[in-house]
């Protein structure tokens, strides 16, 4: 069974954090991280190579340079190969620019299941994975939480909805997008992260991709930011502190207006 | 090619209309006055996909539709991707509409990316502010959408390709009774061969403890530091008929389910009261409650970053502040 994995590097956005004077994000310091949808998106194909002799993983991510450092961290895990598209003609993509050219790529390969996060947590789209399955024409599954049943011609995932769960079975070629949650994925192997380094890592560009300027990057894009901007940070309401009594009162007092509205 | 109104698909599930298309409509009676205001004629025009749907039009036309479209076909009571995909693609290249919106439900998540890949047009993801450029000449919608975890927001535009679409997060916006006269609905005529091979094998439905959040009048939320006094909040949040709900920090302890997760990744709630306990105000979460009309925020650390959102903030120990609140109840 032959399996591509599509994996973002991203900044660690919980650490992030606004600079309240100057208005911008703080991003120094800010380590670089596999998406946790696509962490889980990995250990996902891995156990089914697992259980399934023979299967091969590919990964394929669009990004910087740096991105090489992470796909050495999944050769680690026990991915047999990865592809990293970089162009300087690539950048500012938004998810339509993203997703054709990720498709382009995944196109120079043989796959039966594609597997993506459900989101990103940098541009927290979710668009990515359903238009890359559009751009294929391929069916697709999100929201995976789980995957129950797997064989040489179909997959059968759990698929999780706000209010019920549905069990989907899915023919090859195919699409699934999965969610950190009830998948923890494995740490590296000691003897696969040693040899990490000697694994070769092809660099795609938009020459190899046959991709026109025009349809790729910020060019390409059909959405553009206007303008970006933080949240104001600004104390909203009265502080109480050091007067326990005082808090109670006020906050049952509002309890009382609440529940006689 | 004359495009024109203000498109809004109506999820439905069985036999069960989702609240976020009825918002999306009232939303979008805000949108049409802007595009007035401007000598921009549109017409608020509801998308309806499903089986045996018509009794969705009255509430359509209460919500703020001029106008109902009819999808209906047996395949579309449950909305499957390629079906709706379909449907929604064969509505657009019919009626050409300026902008068309979705509620970034699972299911509008699923498809909405999918519909402007094949229609070929860009799409903002969860939007939570939108708003017709006012400046002279625009058509655009300026479409405002948190990033980075919502410590970013970037306002986002779509100028090249129709239509101007949006998915948007349900209960950001209220719905309003419009009491828009009912007409006779437009009715399309869907043929559909599924191909691709995909089989719903089993729908489970779940019980969630959280189904109750989105329309509960006061929540009481615990964060991560509430592992030990769940019970506790349980309670005081029984005692005075509130909902109880949590942090992914608290969630992340195992000790309570995801389904009463409030924030981006959780439900999105607007109650009258929101009382946090507890919880630091990441990003992540304060998307997901920042609407409610009333919050209040206990704790121990006056630097945390909920009292930024609080209207009233209580610097101490949120079980010991509670506990007086019951003498007072
Ligand atoms: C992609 C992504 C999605 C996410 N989605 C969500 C989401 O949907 N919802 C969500 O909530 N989070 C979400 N998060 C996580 C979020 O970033 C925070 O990590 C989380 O909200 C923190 O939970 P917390 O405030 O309970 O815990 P902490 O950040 O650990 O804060 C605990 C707080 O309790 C206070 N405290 C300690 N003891 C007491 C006491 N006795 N009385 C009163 N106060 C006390 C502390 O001062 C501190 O402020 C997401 C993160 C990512 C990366
Ligand atoms: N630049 C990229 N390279 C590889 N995969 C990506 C890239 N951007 C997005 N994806 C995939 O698409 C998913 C959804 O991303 P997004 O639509 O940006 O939220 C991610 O979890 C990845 O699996």
């Amino acid at each position: 069974m032959k399996i591509i994995v599509l994996v973002k590097q991203v900044p660690n956005t919980t650490q992030i954090k606004v600079d309240p004077v100057k208005g911008t994000l703080i991003r120094d310091g800010v380590e670089s991280i596999i998406n946790p949808d696509d962490r889980a998106s990995v250990e996902s194909a891995l156990r089914i190579k697992d259980q399934i002799p023979g299967t091969h993983v590919r990964v394929i991510t669009m990004g910087p340079k740096q991105a090489v450092g992470m796909l050495k961290e999944l050769y680690g895990m026990g991915v047999d190969d990865c592809v990293l598209v970089n162009d300087p003609i690539f950048a500012g993509a938004d998810t339509w620019a993203t997703s054709l050219t990720l498709s382009k790529a995944i196109s120079l390969y043989e796959f039966d299941l594609i597997i993506a996060g459900r989101q990103a947590i940098d541009g927290d789209t979710a668009q990515v994975g359903p238009q890359v399955a559009e751009f294929l024409n391929v069916p697709q599954v999100t929201y995976v939480a789980r995957v129950e049943d797997v064989n040489e011609s179909n997959i059968t995932v759990v698929k999780s909805y706000e209010d019920m769960e549905e069990k989907i079975r899915v023919s090859f070629p195919c699409l699934i997008t999965t969610l950190a949650d009830q998948i923890k994925a494995r740490l590296g192997n000691f003897k696969l992260v040693w040899n990490s380094d000697e694994k070769s890592i092809p660099i795609l560009t938009a020459t190899d991709l046959k991709a026109e300027p025009h349809e790729v990057g910020l060019r390409g894009s059909l959405t553009q930011v206007k303008k970006t901007f933080v949240k104001s940070v600004s104390q909203k309401g009265q502080m109480i502190k050091d007067d326990l009594d005082l808090a109670a009162k006020t906050i049952a007092d509002i309890i009382h207006q609440n529940n006689h509205a | 090619m004359n495009v024109k109104d203000i498109f809004v698909y109506i999820e439905v599930r069985e036999d069960h209309a989702i609240d976020a298309g009825f918002q999306l409509l009232s939303l979008s009676q805000t949108l049409k006055e802007q595009y007035a205001a401007k000598g921009i004629a549109q017409d608020v025009v509801a998308v309806i996909c499903g089986h045996n749907v018509d009794k969705h039009i009255a509430d359509c036309h209460k919500y703020g539709a001029d106008k109902v479209i009819v999808v209906d076909h047996e395949i579309l009571r449950f909305p499957t991707t390629e079906a709706i995909t379909s449907a929604l693609a064969k509505v657009i290249e019919t009626y050409h509409p300026e902008c068309f919106l979705v509620g970034a439900t699972v299911v509008g998540r699923d498809i909405a990316p999918r519909v402007a890949a094949r229609v070929g047009t860009g799409l903002t993801a969860d939007a939570t502010h939108l708003e017709v450029d006012p400046s002279e000449d625009s058509r655009l919608l300026l479409m405002t959408r948190p990033a980075f975890g919502g410590n970013l927001y970037g306002t986002i535009i779509c100028p090249f390709s129709y239509p101007q679409m949006s998915s948007i997060r349900p209960e950001v916006f209220v719905k309003v009774v419009y009491d828009k006269p009912v007409v006779d609905p437009i009715r399309i005529n869907f043929e559909f061969k599924p191909t691709h091979k995909i089989e719903v094998l089993e729908r489970l439905v779940k019980h969630k403890e959280g189904a109750d959040l989105k329309s509960a009048h006061m929540i009481v939320a615990g964060g991560r530091s509430m592992v030990n006094h769940i019970e506790k909040l349980q309670s005081f949040a029984t005692k005075i008929d509130a909902s109880f709900a949590a942090s992914r920090g608290l969630v992340e302890s195992g000790k309570v389910g995801k389904d009463i997760q409030v924030g981006q990744t959780g439900v999105s709630v607007r109650p009258a009261l929101y009382i946090a306990c507890g919880i630091s105000g990441a990003a992540q979460h304060t998307a997901g409650m920042e609407n409610a009309q009333t919050i209040i925020a206990i704790n121990t650390d006056p630097e945390a970053s909920i009292f930024q959102f609080s209207h009233l903030g209580v610097v101490g120990d949120a079980i010991e502040v509670l506990k007086r609140v019951e003498m007072y109840l």
